[in-house]
């Protein structure tokens, strides 16, 4: 049964019968305790995921996530600023997958299917945490999205756009 | 005396269609010689066989119908709509009656029928992966489709050729030739030489390891590959190599002119175009920038980024080759256009190539030894004084020069004098006409982290036109040059950098696209206006020009802006952060005021 658990959930679920049949085989797992949110309904009552960023109203992490941003290659992508290029910008109003900070933790996390990569398994939570609050901190619901903009051909499920394509 | 077409198409491979669908050549008026390139084009005039036209590289038509006394009578008899957007930088293909036409992401194949008005025959979908969107540094373009023997052939964004059955669409064969993890990407136009399907990767800005592979056409496997960067075996440097500077002769240059390892993301990669000369048997194509814009991250020339080969088709091995620009220091890819012309110099006829070089000088070479016989600045040159031409090396500006420090006023940017958009020639005016950019900049380098399948760049850039930093009238050209002379015959100022190609005709006619959405003809001798005509979206494709099945000439020509050039119009904010597009969207951010996205093909004809 242990060799079917490859999720935290499920080895919480299971953990104790791991633990009577392979203690050797309990494994914690440090660079993923906290998770991510994006759905309201949680399976098992279990509430030890997270909606909110950690680091909210942090100015250090946001210096911190300022600097992973570009060390990361974030900035190669999305502009040094978030003013987009081969990646979409952040400056505006309009957040393709969702603009709460679960979502953009999740979006870097696990990449997204036009061309973002999965970030997960190389930084730590904490780190995507902080990237994702400078991120957001770049956002302006005020300011809309500049014309000929990607989430215009996703939205209207163009080839290779979220609704279209493979 | 004219050499009758038919006759010849018997001796070359590939000309080997029936005498009826030959007929298309001796209908309308059609000058019966053979193109003035060195050698005769393997496809029947009427036809566009390959993007450049030719193996030269001249994209010159000899189809007369449409010239100077008509062309103002031009108008469109119908389009097409590719429901792709972004950058349209294809040629279209003419084979017999079907055209052929590949879209920027995802890569659909069109094949129209030309007898009914452009219908649809069939188009074939490869399913590139959509991730690949995220490697691409400068739009996900497609700048054409190759044909030989019943087969079109062409790349995917995800680093895949593709082989279709010319008649019914059907997949022939399909190759993975590289990894989008490491940043791979692919977005040139093969070109089939001698049954190999010769194929290149890009992903300069992603530190990838550029190389040339050539595929067996019939079943895609890997003849030959050749690496840009690295030791000789891999670069396909052998006994038969023989560069004609002498500082290029030393083994490994490869590996020796890079700190140790560097050249694993070296560049080098292979976006651009490729011209053969079937006399000599060598092909010839250029490579692009070393990898990290940086130069500080990586000491020595960094060969063989930024340089032009000469190989030998069947195997791969390097006859010379020649470094345009060693250790760039302003993302001078050396992968622009080739033109193999026969040029009287010095009072004899020299074998040579014409090369509108990205870094800003016109290359005249002798094309059987690699010397560069003159290079001469087409446009501001700021970063080098000239080029020696007993070492074949820039004489630098120091002034100029990038790495850790900031250096302001460099000319060109980035992009070059010109980037991939070719030109064309005319063997009636002699002249070369040339579509390219205006811009200067400020370019600094800095620390660089590098991290697979994202951007290894490390430059702050800022271009801006050559005219003035606040400069927004002229920021392109359309050059007449004449190689012969090695002087500019006149120019056109464009509002924008001229990212589209250009083809010449033997009507006297030049017809090229601007990215403010006109579509132009121009008299072959003077530069004047003819014609233009406003499309619905900016023009970055490379027009052509065929004889339809009713025997009259056509002109076709994708529209659809993107590109570098067009990054400003496709949905990013360089006044909130001016280095996005490596500091090209802020030359041109009044771009989305003057076309939106598009993607539709146009062809026009006389009434």
């Amino acid at each position: 049964m242990c060799s079917l658990c490859r999720s935290a959930a499920c080895l919480l679920l299971f953990s104790a019968a791991c633990g009577r049949d392979e203690p050797t085989r309990r494994v914690a797992m440090p660079a993923h305790q906290v998770l991510a949110m994006t759905s309201d309904l949680q399976a098992g009552g279990d509430t030890t995921f997270a909606s909110r960023n950690p680091f909210s109203g942090n100015q250090q992490a946001l210096a911190e996530g300022e600097r992973l941003f570009i060390w990361m290659n974030c900035a190669g992508c999305h502009g040094a600023k978030g003013g987009g290029a081969i990646g979409p910008p952040f400056r505006d109003a309009d957040w393709i997958y969702g603009d709460d900070p679960a979502s953009i933790f999740q979006s870097i996390q696990q990449g997204r299917p036009n061309g973002m990569p999965a970030f997960g398994l190389k930084m730590a939570d904490q780190d995507i945490w902080r990237i994702a609050l400078y991120v957001r901190s770049l956002g302006d619901a005020t300011r809309a999205p500049p014309q000929g903009g990607p989430t215009e051909s996703i939205r209207r499920g163009q080839p290779g756009g979220a609704a279209g394509g493979q | 005396m004219a050499v009758p077409l038919l006759a010849l198409c018997t001796l070359l491979p590939g000309c080997d269609r029936q005498p009826g669908q030959d007929a298309a050549v001796t209908r309308g008026t059609v000058e019966s010689r053979p193109s003035s390139a060195t050698f005769p084009t393997p496809f029947p005039e009427g036809e566009w066989g390959m993007a450049a036209k030719d193996y030269s590289s001249t994209r010159f038509s000899s189809l007369a119908e449409i010239n100077t006394s008509n062309v103002a009578g031009l108008r469109e008899v119908w389009n097409f709509s590719t429901g792709v957007l972004r950058g349209h930088e294809a040629a279209p293909l003419v084979i017999g009656n079907t055209m052929y036409l590949v879209t920027p992401y995802p890569n659909i194949l069109y094949a129209l029928d030309l007898a009914k008005g452009g219908a649809l025959k069939w188009k074939y979908e490869p399913g590139p992966s959509r991730a690949s969107q995220g490697v691409a540094c400068c739009d996900v373009v497609n700048r054409g489709v190759a044909y030989e023997d019943g087969r079109i052939f062409f790349n995917t964004l995800d680093v895949h050729t593709v082989a279709v059955d010319a008649e019914t669409g059907k997949e022939l064969w399909k190759v993975k030739l590289g990894d989008i993890n490491l940043g791979e990407s692919m977005t040139m136009a093969p070109l089939v030489v001698k049954g190999k399907v010769l194929v290149g990767n890009s992903g300069g800005e992603f530190g990838v390891r550029g190389w040339l592979t050539a595929l067996d056409a019939a079943s895609g496997s890997i003849a030959w590959r050749a690496y840009h960067t690295g030791p000789d075996t891999d670069v396909l440097i052998g006994a038969g190599f023989m560069p004609f500077y002498e500082a290029d002769r030393s083994p490994n240059l490869g590996v020796t002119t890079w700190s140790p390892d560097k050249w694993k993301l070296g560049g080098g990669t292979t976006w651009g175009w490729i011209s053969y000369d079937p006399d000599l048997d060598l092909i010839y194509y250029g490579t692009g920038n070393p990898g990290v814009w940086n130069p500080g991250l990586r000491p020595g020339d960094n060969k063989w980024a930024s340089s032009i080969f000469a190989r030998d088709p069947d195997t791969g091995e390097a006859r010379w080759a020649y470094q345009w620009t060693p250790h760039d220091e302003h993302d001078f890819d050396g992968v622009n256009e080739q033109i193999l012309l026969d040029l009287t110099i010095g009072g004899q006829t020299r074998k040579v190539l014409v090369r509108p070089e990205r870094n800003g000088f016109m290359y005249v070479m002798d094309r059987a030894t690699g010397q560069v016989l003159s290079a001469d600045p087409y446009g501001p040159v700021t970063w080098a004084k000239s080029i020696d031409l007993r070492t074949g090396r820039p004489v630098l500006n120091e002034e100029m020069r990038t790495g850790n420090r900031l250096a302001t006023g460099v000319c060109p940017a980035s992009p070059g004098m010109k980037d991939w958009q070719p030109a064309s020639w005319s063997p009636r005016t002699r002249i070369l006409y040339v579509p390219h950019n205006h811009l200067c900049m400020d370019y600094q380098g800095v620390e660089a982290n590098y991290i697979a399948g994202t951007p290894y760049v490390g430059a702050n850039v800022r271009m801006y036109s050559a005219a003035g930093r606040n400069d927004t009238t002229h920021r392109g050209n359309l050059t007449a040059w004449d190689p012969a002379a090695r002087k500019m015959a006149w120019q056109i100022p464009e509002k924008f950098p001229v990212w589209s190609g250009t083809v010449a005709t033997a009507g006297d006619v030049v017809f090229y696209g601007t990215m403010d959405r006109w579509f132009k003809a121009i008299d072959a001798r003077s530069g004047k206006l003819l014609w233009q005509k406003q499309l619905p979206s900016g023009v970055i494709g490379q027009p052509v020009t065929y004889l339809g099945p009713d025997g009259k000439q056509y002109v076709a020509v994708l529209s659809g802006v993107g590109g570098w050039a067009g990054a400003a119009a496709l949905g990013i904010m360089p006044e909130e952060d001016p280095g996005i597009a490596l500091g090209f969207a802020i030359a041109v951010k009044d771009l989305p005021q003057h076309t939106p996205q598009g993607g539709s093909l146009h062809v026009f004809a006389l009434p």
